[in-house]
Formats: C-alpha cells, structure tokens, sequence
C-alpha cells in the first residue's frame, strides 16, 4: 500500500532566510497511522506541517531539497489542487482561520473552492457538522463560539473536504481540558471511522500517549527520535539526553526504577494511570505512606481586595459576578477555570484596565476607579498572553527602558536596571536588537523582563504558558517561582494544571464568573468532581497517587516520596 | 428576523428577497440618477418617496439617525461653501462679500439642490444597504463578473477590522500598563505617544498577513479557475425586467441631461 | 494597466497572497480611519480629516506589497467614510479612488527612481520627501475635483481643500510613514511577499 507521507532528506531553507528551517528530514507515516509531532519552539514543526500539506514549495517561496511524497505524489510536481483533495491541515489560533461570518459558511468555503457541485455540498456540510457535533450552531458567527468550537468548527471544514490525510498544527494549544479531550476524542473518531491518516502538533504529551501510534520528536530542524510509542519512551537516558519530555507516569516510573533498584519491565515502561496501576500492582508493595503537607504561611499584608465585584460588558454579558478575593503580599495565586469563565476579565479588574460595575476593587488600599491604568502600573505589572502586544519599542534596550523613562529615572538607573532584568530573563547580548527579530520564546521572556523592569510587587500574568513547549514553559514557571521567593507576588491565569500543582501555593477556580473554590493547591487538586465541573484535569500525577494511595502528590519527587518499597 | 450587514430585519421585507444584483443595481442608479438630476422638484419629489418607502419596505427609519450627526456637518459644508464661495446669477443678490463672491437666490436654491442631491444618495444607499447581507455584496459582484477573490476580499477586510481593533486596544493598554498618560500632554505628546502603536500593529499586521496566506492556501482558495456556490440566486423573470427597466432609466436619464434640460438645474446654464 | 504592470513589476493575477496582504492592509486601516474622521473632523470641508493616519500604513505596505497594499488602503476608506457619510458614489469616487491614486503615485515614483524603500542612503530619503508631498498632491487634486462635479464644494473651496489635504496627508504619511519605513523594512523584506523581491 502507497505510504500516506514519505519525506527523504529534506531539506528547507525559506527565501531571505540565512539559516535552514529543516534539515535532513526523513519520516514515513503509514496510511491509518495517528502520529503525534513534538519538540520546542522553532523545532520547524510548523514548517514541517506545510511541507507535508504541499504549501511549501507550491505556495512559499525558498530552496528545497530531497523530496517529500503525499500518497505517492511528489510535491514539488504535483499542482497544488491536486494535493488538496487528499490532504486538510487545521492551524493553532482560531480566530485566524475563519474567514466567513457563518459556521455553515465556513464549511461551505473549502469545498467551493474545490468545485463540488451544490447537492453534494450540502450532504458534506451536514455530515461535517453532525460528526463534530456542531450541527445546531450552523447559522451562529463562528467568532462567538467557544475555543473547543472553533477548533470543532475548523476541524468540520476540512473534513468536509473528506481528505485522506489531516495534519492539525498546534489545534489545542489554546483550548481548556475540556476542550481539548472533545478534539482529541474527534481525531480518534475521524481515524478509526475513516482510516484517516493524522498528524498532530502538540505539547500534551499525556494526551497523546492514549491515541497516537507513533511520535516524532524534533529539535532544531531535525528528528531527534521518531517511533512507536514504547521505542520513544523505553531509554530513560535518551529521552533525558535529548530533553524529550516524558509522561509524568512514564517519568515515575524511571525515577522508582532508578531510587529503588528495581527491575526493569521488559514490556516497556507505563505510558498511562492505568498501566502504571497494572505494572505496580502486582509489583510493587504499596507501603508505608509519608504524607507531605507544605503550606507557605509567611504572607504579608492585604495588596489587592475584590468586594463584591461585578462586571458586566457594554454587550451585556455579565463576565464577573460577585466576587470576594484577597490577595496578600508573597503568594502564588493561579487562577484556573474553563474558556470564557472569566479569568481574563478577573485579572484585568485586579489591576484597574477594567473597572467594576458593582463594588470595589482594591489595589495596596487604593479605590481603582480613582487611579488611572499608568497609576497603577507601577505596583501591579501585567504580562499578556501575547508577548506581541506588548512589544512597542525598536530594541530590546528600549522595550526594558521604556517604563523607567516613563517614570523619569536618569539614564544611569536605567542601565543598571535593564542590565539586570536582561540578565534574569537571559537576553544579554540582545540589547541592540529589534524586538520583533526574536523568537516567541525570547520576546515571551523580553515581555516580562519589560515588566520586571518596573519592579512592581505584583505581578499578573495572563496564561503565559499557551503555545509555550515544556522546556520554555518550565523556564517561565521557573523564573515566576524565583521572583515569588524573593517577595513578588504573583497572580496567573492558566489552563496547564501541572505546572499549577507544581509551581502555586493557592488556586482559585472560576466558573461562569464566580469562584466555586479558594484553597491551597493540595485541597483543590483532591477535589476531582470539582474539576470536573470547571472542565479541568489534575495532573496525571495527582490522579495517579490519588487512586494508589488515596492522597494526592503534587510533583513527581513528591510521589516518589510516598512510594516505599 | 433576517441579519444583515448592519442590523436584524424582518424577514417579510420585499427589498430582502431582491436578487443581489438588483441590489446592487438599485444602489448604483439611485447614486447616479442623483448626480445627473439637477432640478430641485425632481430630487425632492424622489428624496421623499424614498423615507415614506422606509415604512412599507420595513426597513426602521432609525438607520438613517445614524448618520445623522454626519449628514448634518456635511449639509454645513455644503451651505458655507456656497454661501462664501460662488457667484452663481440670480434675481436678486442678497449679500456681496468683499472679496467679490455674492449669495444670490439663486445661490440658496442652488445650495439646497446639492444638499438635495447629497442626501438622496445618503438615504437611497442607506435603503438598500439596510437589507443588504455579507452573501449579497459577494454573490452580487460574483454575477456581475468581478473575480470572486476581489469580491470575497471585501468581507475579509470586516474580519480583520475587528482582529485589529482589538489588537489596537491591547497595545494601546499595554503602553499604559507600562506608564503611558494617553490622555496628558499636549496634541503633539499626545500624537508621539500614538504613533508608538504603529509599528507593533504593523508587525502584527505582516504576521497576520503570513499566517492568513496559509489559511487561505489550507482552504484551497484560487485553487481551480470554476468555483461553486453554497447560495443560488436565480433570476427570475421579474428581476430581469427589473434590470433592464434600471438600465434603461439609467441611460434615459444620461441622454435627457445631454439632449434636454429636463433634469437641469432651473436657469442652466448659467450665463 | 498592462504599462503599470510592466513598471510596478509584478503580476497582476489575483493569487492567495494579494488577497492576504488586501485584506489584511484593509483590516489594519479600517479601525484607523474611523478613528481619524472622528478625532480630526476638518468644518467646511466634506468628509475631511486632518491627519489621516491610515494613508501612513497604506503608502507603507504599497511600497512594501504593491498595488494589493493601495487596493487595501481604497477598501478600508470607502468602508469607513461610507461609515459615517453614507455608502455613495461621491463617497467612493472621492475618497476611495483618491486613496488609491496616491500610494500608487508614490509607489510609481520609487519604481521609476530605483529607489529603495529602506530609506537607508540620502537619495531614498530624498525620493521619499518628494514623492509623499506628489502623491498627496495627486490625491488632493482628485478628491476635490471630484467634490466639485458632485457640486458640494465651489472654486474657492477647491483651493482651500487641496491645500488642506496636501498638508494633512503629507503630515500623517511623514509621521507615521518614516518610523515605520526605517524600522520595519528590514523585518518585512524576509516576507516573500515584499514586491522588490520582484524585480
């Protein structure tokens, strides 16, 4: 049977660029095979995904070597319509992706353009829409659906199309695990109805353990490491040499394996909870628990105050809803909760770029109806989800020096402060360079060193781990825990719970507007039917330790801890 | 209730069932005849069938308030120029102004016959854009031979208005996060604090506009020279009398302006 | 057509990428221009705003894209003073084909001159201050002549508007034009869609 994708060697370069994006490339993937594609930004993922839809050559210019088939055609020779019919690919941002008013309409574009006739249109619309399970939202504008149906929505337009191969580039990075699981759940679906044959980008390795046959680990341009998923995960050592991030059952497994001198299961390691409970149940002892209790107690005074705080949006929608919330000097405050839950506006109340419809918000005892945003930013710093609204200036020095200019410091604290925040956030050397020269993860960094240029005692951070890998993630979460522990306060919002349950010391769980629960983060992650509601997931190895043991570990030392053997 | 560009209407509407052709023919007549007709009896006898149509066409009235503001500046506009600026013969002169331009009767019946002519296009645009949908503007183009990308261009500039609007706002805040005074200083501060969103929105601009490449290339847009529709649009015998009807007053109209002063302005031309 | 074809050096097939870069560029001009006839309302001059901030990222992106990027800048004009003045044909013809005509005049200026858009050397910078004043000239020229065949302004007020326009649109090109010529073209030129590429 004629391979769904074969690439040989190649190598990409894009015109006007210096360096190869793609070097030496060589994959097969099977027709059927669900394969997942992961490594950090600027691995050439993305590059990669546009080669093996035919975008690049056909559409992009640049210098392209070796060769790369799509169910035997070559690339380079086949007309780009050709290799449409067979192939759909769904990118990251939804909001992009639309260019239609109507979700029937938005179906309906691809396959105009592909010329089926009107009858057949229709038929394929219906079917599209009924298998994502957005058949009664046809008529709705697709910008005021939720993320999960957007990314549903996008998925149904191609589908439409009844392509043979999809590649979906990053389809979950800014949906909640809600969201996520109900695309994941229509990948498998698509595949075994319809032998499909996938390829997913993603960072949700835990996720993609229960689908894919085959991962494919990248790393500047190249493969690191491609196989079945046992082949990826059976040498701890390469996976640890080559930074492939691991399971956090799989990365348990290991470090029992290692600490205990235990043997090693031929079978390969667990990838899943329930493997792990298959392996050690028989396996291993479950003894004598430590229970590990950590709460910080040291906190300061009261910085920020929420009274009674509502806000409603000049369209009527009614985004925050009685809300009472004091945050202290020194805390690690995550705020968590499903897509369009609130957090967003929460964070914009705290500090003052919203103010409430009803009651008061507080910052250091402060009214914020009676101090304007510029007022505020000095004592209470904001990071965007998007390092690029926030990238005004002509070069890294400026972006840093900005602020202080505005505060009207002399030129001699501004280099000493710019120094020093260029350092924490390692951006030495680029002070002379154009922001938007830098990669996601430099301007990521660049965006909070602006911020920690101002030294303010809060700081907000709004989901700054979306579309990050784990590495860049946890150098974020890394650098948000130090400045925690030299007396900032932090404030974040996010979907990603393990970095949570690794890195907060109390959460607060939004849903619809209200907060539902406000505790240490050891209370909320035992409280799965609650997580349940706000659509989130504790980490795999919270649960794990939970259905082991009963108690929930945080982190993975954590639970090597409560594992005696 | 049916949504169009601007706002829900009833469904029973006549103008919404015409063909969007039609539409779009009746915009492009209504904006001509009123260049071409100059008399001030013939624009004002059409000004007013076309707000009494509001009602029985059930299209609100209120979707002319909207430009109200707008139309009244421009109505001044046009009144301030003429007033101080033209010396148009008339029985009587009412003012001579020192540097040698003069209001005449004539200049006043003049004037209101180009406020006239400018809010007959205003309330006839508005009439027919009021039922007006995104798939009307692409389909009627598209039947009018305009390639379907340039037609289909036009709905794409309303999605990234809005993506950038927001865009805009993000920025703007993040500069006032990071101590930015928008509303202190003076106009040129003010205008040099502004000019720093530029670039971040140009360089959003110059990614969003490689991202959408790719969308639209995934989404197999220009792929095949013979595209197909969703919507059908057929004409029917009606709305092709319809269209030969407009056509014709279109060219009617022209030849009677040249040939006549049927349509002139009263005392045309001016001697 | 076929002339401007040859001298702009490129091709006039509508593909993926000018649809993308049209409708970006209209998108990214069209909140900006409903926020330059409000704030910068001219009195006496129909429809007038004086500073017209969008003409600085639409003479950018024509330098940068080509005609797709003045095609952009005609479409967010026409939409956003149809906004407030109604969706005519006076609206049209005046502002929207003016605002075509001058990014188009200054592109041209650059192609015949060899001029790069880099504004790096004395002679680019040179071209640049010539040709912004030329094309909001062409503009001014046109949208007034067109006001008056429509019969809402008179002779005095011809002068009096194309002077306006020549400055007001010279000024928010000059402003908003140059930062963003000298910063950003060096970024833009790795796009593939940047036109000197073409030649």
């Amino acid at each position: 049977m004629t391979r769904a994708i074969k690439i040989e060697n190649l190598w990409w370069k894009y015109e006007a660029s210096e360096t190869w994006t793609l070097k030496g490339i060589s994959i097969e993937i099977e027709q059927g095979e669900f394969v997942g594609v992961m490594g950090p930004s600027g691995a050439g993922k993305t590059t990669l995904c546009l080669c093996m839809a035919g975008i690049i050559p056909n559409a992009v210019k640049g210098d392209m070597r070796g060769n790369v088939e799509v169910l035997g055609k070559d690339t380079r020779g086949t007309p780009l319509s050709e290799i449409m019919k067979d192939v759909g690919i769904v990118f990251q941002d939804p909001d992009m992706q639309f260019v239609t008013m109507r979700v029937i309409d938005e179906v309906a574009f691809v396959l105009e353009n592909q010329g089926v006739p009107r009858q057949d249109m229709i038929k394929r619309i219906d079917e599209a829409l009924t298998l994502v399970g957005m058949q009664d939202m046809k008529f709705k504008n697709p910008l005021e659906l939720s993320g999960g149906q957007k990314q549903r929505v996008a998925i149904a337009s191609m589908i439409a199309r009844r392509p043979k191969i999809m590649i979906f580039d990053e389809p979950t990075s800014d949906l909640d695990p809600q969201g996520k699981r109900k695309v994941f759940s229509i990948l498998s679906k698509l595949r075994d109805k319809y032998n499909l044959t996938i390829v997913l980008v993603c960072h949700e390795i835990e996720e993609l353990v229960k689908y894919a046959d085959k991962i494919i680990f990248m790393r500047k341009g190249e493969v690191i490491k491609e196989g079945s998923l046992k082949e990826m995960f059976n040498d701890s050592a390469i996976a640890e040499n080559n930074r492939i991030p691991l399971p956090q059952v799989t990365e348990l497994y290991y470090r029992l394996l290692k600490s205990r001198g235990l043997k090693f299961i031929e079978n390969g390691p667990p990838l899943t909870i329930e493997e792990f409970l298959t392996l050690f149940n028989g396996n291993v002892e479950k003894g004598r628990v430590k229970e590990i209790s950590y709460t910080r107690t040291h906190y300061g005074e009261v910085v920020l105050s929420l009274r009674g705080v509502s806000y409603t949006y000049p369209d009527g929608t009614k985004a925050i809803k009685g809300i009472n919330l004091d945050v202290r000097k020194g805390e690690f405050l995550v705020i968590v909760g499903p897509n369009g839950s609130g957090k967003t506006t929460l964070l914009k109340l705290m500090i003052g770029m919203l103010k409430p419809t009803k009651g008061v918000v507080r910052v250091f005892g402060t009214d914020t109806r009676e101090l304007s945003v510029s007022d505020v930013a000095f004592k209470v710093g904001f990071v965007y989800q998007n390092p690029d609204h926030q990238l005004f200036c002509n070069t890294v020095y400026e972006e840093c020096a900005y602020a202080l200019r505005n505060a009207g410091l002399d030129e001699n604290e501004i280099r000493y402060v710019v120094k020093e925040v260029l350092r924490q956030v390692e951006l030495q050397g680029l002070e002379e360079v154009p922001p938007y020269f830098l990669s996601k993860g430099q301007r990521q960094r660049l965006a909070i060193a602006a911020v920690l240029a101002m030294r303010p005692e809060v700081i907000v951070v709004d989901e700054p781990t979306t579309g990050q890998d784990y590495e860049q993630s946890q150098y974020i979460m890394d650098m948000l825990k130090s400045l925690n522990e030299n007396g900032r306060t932090i404030i974040m919002a996010t979907h990603n719970m393990r970095l949570v349950a690794e890195y907060a010391d109390r959460v607060i769980v939004l849903i619809d507007g209200k907060i539902v629960a406000d505790g240490p983060v050891r209370k909320i992650m035992s409280s799965l039917e609650l997580l349940e509601r706000a659509s989130l997931n504790p980490p795999q190895v919270t649960l794990l330790t939970l259905k082991l043991l009963g108690i929930p570990a945080l982190t993975i030392s954590e639970a090597l801890s409560m594992m005696v053997t | 209730m049916v949504k169009t560009f601007f706002l829900h209407i009833e469904d029973n509407s006549p103008l919404i069932k015409l063909h969007p052709v039609l539409k779009i023919l009746l915009l492009i007549v209504i904006n001509i005849e009123a260049w071409i007709i100059e008399s001030p009896l013939i624009l004002l006898i059409v000004l007013t069938v076309m707000i009494l149509s509001f009602k029985p066409l059930k299209v609100p009235l209120s979707r002319i308030a909207r430009f109200l503001l707008f139309a009244v500046m421009i109505v001044q506009a046009i009144a301030f120029s003429y007033l101080l600026g033209s010396t148009i013969p008339g029985n009587i002169v009412l003012l001579k102004l020192p540097w040698g331009t003069y209001v005449s009767d004539m200049t006043l019946l003049y004037a209101f016959t180009m406020i006239l002519r400018f809010l007959t296009m205003l309330v006839g645009s508005t009439l027919i854009l009021a039922v007006m949908r995104d798939v009307d503007i692409t389909y009627g183009l598209i039947s009018m031979k305009v390639p379907f990308s340039i037609a289909f261009t036009i709905s794409l500039a309303f999605r990234m208005a809005s993506i950038f609007l927001e865009d805009y706002f993000k920025v703007r805040d993040s500069m006032a996060l990071r101590g930015t005074n928008f509303s202190s200083g003076s106009i040129f501060e003010k205008a040099n604090k502004y000019s720093r969103l530029a670039v971040p929105l140009m360089v959003l601009g110059v990614r969003r506009m490689m991202e959408l490449t790719y969308i639209l290339e995934a989404k197999g847009l220009g792929l095949r020279k013979k595209r197909t529709y969703l919507y059908q649009f057929p004409l029917k015998a009606s709305e092709k009398l319809a269209i030969v009807v407009l056509t014709s007053l279109m060219c009617l109209s022209i030849v009677a302006k040249v040939s006549s002063r049927l349509l002139s302005f009263p005392g045309w031309p001016f001697v | 057509m076929d002339g401007m074809d040859k001298v702009l050096g490129e091709s006039m097939e509508v593909n993926v990428r000018q649809v993308a870069i049209t409708g970006v560029t209209a998108g990214l001009c069209l909140p900006l221009a409903l926020f330059a006839i409000i704030l910068i309302p001219i009195p006496g001059l129909p429809a007038a705003s004086g500073f017209w901030i969008p003409a600085g990222f639409y003479f950018v992106m024509t330098l940068w894209f080509g005609i797709w990027g003045a095609l952009g800048g005609h479409i967010a004009t026409t939409i956003a003073m149809g906004y407030f003045f109604g969706y005519t044909l006076h609206v049209w013809l005046d502002g929207g084909i003016g605002d075509l005509l001058a990014p188009l005049v200054c592109l041209l200026v650059f192609k015949l001159t060899k001029a790069s858009p880099e504004l790096k050397t004395k002679r680019d910078k040179i071209v640049w201050a010539i040709a912004v004043p030329l094309s909001s000239l062409v503009c001014g020229l046109w949208v007034h002549t067109i006001h008056l065949l429509f019969g809402t302004i008179t002779w005095p007020f011809w002068y009096i508007g194309v002077l306006t326009y020549f400055i007001g649109d010279s000024l928010a090109v000059f402003t908003v034009g140059t930062p963003l010529l000298k910063s950003l073209t060096d970024y833009v030129k790795q796009s593939p869609m940047y036109v000197w590429h073409q030649r």
